[in-house]
């Protein structure tokens, strides 16, 4: 599917489908342009603290 | 009273969430308000405002900082911030957390605007699904975007940004970018307003683009050294709808430019550069169409398309005649011009204009980086004749940026006219389906109230840009303001203006 929407040197002849990530400003923008698009639901990933890792290291 | 509502475990956009707060303390019953994910820096300036906050709020939290009169406008107020942030989520899908849930092939660009080190991640997962990337996100480090970069050209994708305000791919605007019909003409960008520009006035000459390549601010930096410009060109060369190549910057590094006109020299195709702020040096002995400001790459593009011709911009006697009438209108205490601008490469070409045309007048602004003009004591106060790039951290970290919400330059417009020394106010209107809806109508009424200061405007937008760009330029017109075709038009009056100024 992803490649029939570009030509051989990889520019887009129609319309991408585009994931958007953060500013939701921007997804709307992309509905509103008919094209066909989804807002990532993206929360940041679990980090250890500098404390707990040190403490995990002590354990483990 | 000051309470801190958490609620967890819901990730928002900073441009919304400043969006929002602003919002809140224009309500009646909020004394202040200040919205945010839970990230120390953010607990931090809490805490320092006075707030209590527990210790358990994680930076995966969204916390909405309220100061009421009582505990009922508390409720209220957070209420109305849950049920704007609510609208705003309502018809998003929610099928996808990161990008490695996308299905393979099902989605061809991935758009990122996260926090710096999350973005970079995401994009390096898109590429290994073979997407392209655009990225909005501008805190990553100059050795993480040219890996990044590398990364994406070793595997055959389309890098753009980080630091890519602009693009425009098979006909669609990405981020803070126009609509702009098709034509014959690529445009490869380090300048997100100054691709946005050409490609607009491109259009307004009757001819059109292939696509924008926006490469992100930095690309031509010595330590990223032109990885997505130089990649882009070649692909723009293998392009058969690609007739003609401009190549958009700001002054970057000497060497990285030389290079990237090296490249372009093996090309088959025309090539323009505008690498504003270059002097004629940069360009000798190159085979590109060297100018020196944007109109005149859309207008050399346009000229080597042989696709369209309007003619825009003002003859050196209608611009005297136009300035002259303004000079006169500087009666009183009026003796200042004051630039408001959004777009950063705006801002450094009407810099850029001034030194040329005016060169007595004294500029200050707040820009850094810029050779044109003198630095502001504090961007919270002009002096003088005034520049300001209202797209800079300075003002940005403090409330949504302008294009996407123009109540800051609205209130900074607003201060200027207080100032009775001011007699000249200029600013860029940017449309497109990402920015403000309703960028120019906020300044009407009070441009109407005060008719004796000089109003110059030039609106950078598509045809169908669903702002409407006729409507808006003919609103503004109505309202007494001089719309310029371009914002070099505009630099040159304004420009103009204050030469005349001097001269008397």
């Amino acid at each position: 599917m992803q490649e029939s929407r570009k030509n051989e040197a990889g520019i887009y002849q129609e319309k991408p489908a585009v994931a958007n990530l953060g500013i939701m400003l921007f997804y709307q923008a992309l509905v509103d342009q008919k094209c066909k698009c989804t807002q990532i639901n993206w929360v940041p990933e679990y980090e250890q603290s500098e404390e707990m890792e040190a403490l995990l290291d002590e354990f483990l | 009273m000051k309470k801190v509502f958490v609620v967890p475990n819901r990730y928002m956009d900073s441009v919304m969430l400043m969006g929002v707060a602003v919002r809140l303390e224009e309500r009646d019953d909020v004394r202040a308000a200040n919205c945010g994910m839970g990230t120390k820096q953010n607990i931090d300036m809490l805490r320092d405002e006075g707030y209590d906050l527990p210790d358990n709020i994680t930076k995966n939290d969204l916390m909405i900082a309220l100061e009421c009169d009582t505990e009922a406008d508390l409720k209220t107020a957070f209420d109305a911030a849950m049920s704007t942030l609510a609208g705003g989520a309502s018809q998003h899908q929610r099928a996808y957390r990161d990008v490695s849930e996308l299905e393979d092939g099902e989605y061809d660009v991935v758009q990122i605007s996260l926090p710096g080190k999350y973005a970079l991640k995401e994009a390096r997962k898109a590429i290994d699904k073979h997407m392209d990337v655009f990225m909005f996100t501008a805190d990553v480090s100059l050795e993480d975007e040219r890996a990044l970069k590398e990364y994406g050209r070793d595997h055959g994708c389309l890098v753009m940004g980080p630091d890519a305000g602009v693009g425009l791919l098979g006909g669609v605007a990405m981020a803070a970018g126009s609509i702009v019909n098709f034509g014959p003409i690529g445009i490869i960008g380090a300048s997100g307003s100054g691709s946005q520009e050409v490609a607009c006035l491109i259009e307004e000459m009757g001819s059109g683009v292939t696509c924008i390549l926006g490469t992100g601010g930095r690309d031509l930096k010595k330590a990223v050294g032109g990885v997505s410009m130089k990649a882009d060109m070649k692909r723009l060369d293998r392009d058969e709808n690609t007739k003609v190549i401009c190549l958009v910057s700001m002054l970057a590094d000497r060497e990285v430019m030389e290079e990237v006109l090296r490249e372009a020299d093996g090309l088959s195709k025309p090539v323009v550069a505008v690498f504003l702020g270059a002097d004629e040096a940069l360009y000798r002995g190159h085979r590109v169409t060297g100018v020196f400001n944007l109109q005149d790459a859309a207008k050399a593009c346009v000229r080597l398309a042989g696709v369209g011709g309007a003619r825009i911009g003002w003859t050196d006697q209608e611009l005297e005649e136009l300035a002259d009438s303004c000079a006169k209108r500087f009666t009183g205490t009026k003796k200042y011009f004051r630039g408001l601008y959004t777009g950063g490469t705006f801002a450094e070409e009407t810099l850029m204009v001034f030194r040329a045309n005016a060169p007595d007048t004294v500029m200050h602004t707040n820009r850094d980086n810029t050779k044109y003009a003198v630095r502001l004591k504090t961007h919270k106060q002009s002096e003088g004749h005034t520049l300001l790039d209202m797209g800079d951290l300075d003002f940005t970290a403090e409330a949504p940026h302008t294009v996407f919400d123009p109540a800051q330059r609205l209130q900074r417009f607003r201060q200027e006219l207080a100032d009775p020394e001011v007699g000249l106010i200029a600013m860029d209107i940017i449309l497109g389906p990402g920015v403000a809806p309703d960028p120019a109508s906020c300044y009407l009424p009070y441009m109407k109230e005060r008719p004796d200061v000089v109003y110059v405007c030039a609106v950078c937008g598509g045809e169908n840009d669903p702002q409407d760009k006729k409507r808006i330029k003919a609103m503004l017109r109505e309202a007494g303001v001089i719309v310029a075709d371009s914002n070099y038009e505009s630099a040159r009056l304004c420009a103009a203006v204050c030469r005349k100024l001097e001269e008397h």
